[in-house]
């Protein structure tokens, strides 16, 4: 659906996208992650047409955006953080424009289909200017689904949305994706990525440093899964009987409480609880920690940057393990 | 024969800005500001041509109006110029302008869109202003002659060059504010140019530093003329009256010419200067 084979941006001595290859499957939604000034509104902007890349190409559709962009962008529905709206217009006059532009067919159908989806029906005659940011947000939204596109691009969708506002949209998203359509997402609010998204692509410094899906991120990311056990009482025979295990690469104790750090992708929890109950441990509670996304995407910018930085930069000596 | 699938998206969208933007001129006030300003405009010179007639006993003029029609035109017609030069300026400082860009929009369909509904927009204070002069003709018994119908159609012409003019401004300003010093610094050097040109081409003696002045300001008036829009106002005005074939066909070929050579720059500087807003 989307495919940048070295796309590069460079403005005058600073490169915002090195030699970015990414690949978004029909369907799916692809979460672009990455701290700010990563390159990520470079790079839908690029996709967008809106600045031309200094190298590198965009396929979208299976066409080169350079062939048509026209036709693409017709096919294409855009939300960016802000709306730039004009704020004299009703929320009505306002999509009536863009089905107008577009050419929707049932127009005043759409845009009160879309407008009750999301929430926005009661204030369809106000002008926008009168309008929240979470509103506005909406707006941009109905908007950008108004011609039904099979891509949706959306750039922060649930900034400066209130919990009910965020969930609406995440709901929209997904019902949209369900439908069939493909969506690229970007976003700092890595929970709402990481309820959405199937894939997703790590950005640092302009550079892809990840890409794929979350699982495969935190299998790449932690070779060791953390359990925390908790014991009836301490028990140092049973520390120094995990210790003597050949999967456990650390244990942790903190009183009753132990933390035990295991190799390899094969779930041990059977084999740490024979162990501690041989030893004469008796457990109370066993978990495996899981990385969240975020710490997923910390280790890999503080990968990235330390990478970067060079050996003797101190951030190098304390990054995650980026594999 | 097969229509050109991307020339009838860029129709389509070219006429949703239009549509869009029209509506916007008729709702806001500042074409019925200039409206009004134009008659006021008009009707003083109507009254100065009354005062003639009353010192002279007659008016030695082809057509009495034709002052009238100039001043309120050329009213009309900077105002188009003014409003166009806002236009993009406006778009692209509050960021509207790139959202229309993520979709089947492009520079072409854009600026032709605005260009169209400016015109619109001028057509529509058309039928008011010959309605005005009528008026003021059958008031004074000045009279109303065909001539000055065709005078305010050339107008039309000569408001095309404006508006031209003024988008291919807008096109390269990121603010309001930079599009309304660029319209008055380019506005106050074609004045100055033709001014200083008028002021030394009248002193008696012309030698030396002040002789190669003159010649060097009148080469410039001479340019000025050709790229002026407002002179191709005077131009148009001035051939109705004469009704020369000649001057009729001039009258109308080199507006057109003028105002699509315009609007191709004005293309072109929306693709080079970006849709973006200044401080992105």
């Amino acid at each position: 659906m989307i495919e940048t084979e070295a796309l590069t941006k460079r403005y005058r001595d600073v490169t915002a996208v090195t030699a970015l290859d990414l690949h978004v499957e029909a369907g799916e939604i692809y979460g672009f992650l990455g701290p700010n000034g990563a390159g990520k509104t470079t790079t839908i902007l690029m996709l967008l047409g809106i600045v031309a890349p200094t190298s590198g190409k965009i396929r979208m559709f299976g066409r080169e955006l350079d062939s048509d962009a026209f036709a693409i962008k017709r096919k294409v529905g855009v939300v960016c953080e802000i709306q730039f709206l004009y704020p004299h217009m009703t929320a009505e006059e306002y999509l009536g424009f863009f089905a107008e532009l577009y050419d929707v067919p049932g127009a005043r159908r759409r845009i009160f289909e879309l407008t009750e989806a999301l929430g926005l029906q009661d204030r369809l005659r106000s002008a926008v200017r009168g309008y929240s940011r979470g509103m506005q947000q909406k707006l941009g939204l109905a908007r950008a689904l108004l011609h039904d596109p099979p891509l949706l691009i959306l750039d922060e969708p649930v900034s400066g949305l209130d919990p009910v506002g965020t969930r609406e949209v995440r709901e929209l998203v997904l019902a949209e994706n369900a439908r069939g359509k493909t969506v690229f997402i970007s976003s700092h609010v890595l929970s709402e990525i990481e309820r959405t998204a199937h894939r997703v692509g790590v950005l640092c410094q302009g550079s892809l440093v990840a890409e794929g899906s979350l699982a495969d991120l935190r299998r790449r990311l932690e070779a060791t899964v953390r359990l925390e056990v908790e014991l009836q009482s301490s028990s140092p025979t049973a520390v120094a009987a995990l210790e003597t295990l050949p999967f456990v690469s650390e244990v942790r104790a903190e009183g009753r409480r132990l933390q035990v750090r295991v190799w390899g992708e094969r779930d041990h929890r059977a084999d740490v609880f024979a162990a501690l109950a041989g030893a004469g441990g008796v457990i109370v509670g066993m978990r495996a920690q899981e990385m969240s996304l975020e710490d997923a995407f910390l280790a890999l910018a503080t990968s990235h940057e330390s990478r970067v930085a060079g050996p003797e930069s101190p951030a190098a000596s304390s990054g995650a393990r980026d594999s | 024969m097969t229509r050109d699938p991307r020339l009838a998206l860029r129709v389509r969208a070219a006429r949703a800005i239009a549509s869009r933007e029209l509506r916007e001129l008729l709702r806001t006030p500042d074409l019925y500001v200039a409206l009004g300003v134009a008659l006021t405009a008009a009707s003083l010179a109507v009254r100065s041509v009354l005062a003639e007639v009353a010192q002279e006993g007659l008016v030695a003029r082809a057509s009495p109006l034709y002052l009238p029609l100039f001043v309120a035109t050329v009213v009309l017609a900077f105002s188009a110029a003014t409003t166009s030069a806002v236009s993009i300026a406006r778009e692209r400082e509050s960021g509207t302008l790139e959202v229309l860009f993520y979709g089947p929009v492009d520079a072409a369909s854009y600026v032709v869109g605005k260009y169209v509904a400016q015109l619109l927009a001028y057509l529509a204070l058309c039928a008011p202003l010959a309605i005005s002069l009528a008026t003021y003709g059958w008031v004074t018994n000045l009279g109303f002659s065909a001539d000055l119908l065709t005078g305010i159609a050339l107008s039309v012409l000569a408001a095309a060059c404006t508006i031209a003019f003024g988008l291919l401004l807008s096109s390269v300003c990121g603010s309001i504010r930079d599009a309304i010093l660029l319209l008055v610094g380019v506005g106050l050097l074609l004045l100055g140019v033709q001014g200083g040109s008028w002021l030394l081409a009248g002193l008696p003696q012309r030698e030396g530093a002040l002789g190669v002045a003159a010649e060097t300001l009148a080469a410039a008036d001479r340019v000025v003329t050709l790229v002026s829009p407002y002179s191709y106002l005077d131009r148009g005005l001035q051939a109705a009256l004469l009704g020369d074939a000649a001057a009729y066909a001039i009258a109308f070929a080199s507006p057109l010419i003028y105002a699509a050579l315009l609007l191709g720059g004005a293309i072109w500087s929306v693709e080079w200067r970006g849709v973006r807003r200044n401080e992105e």
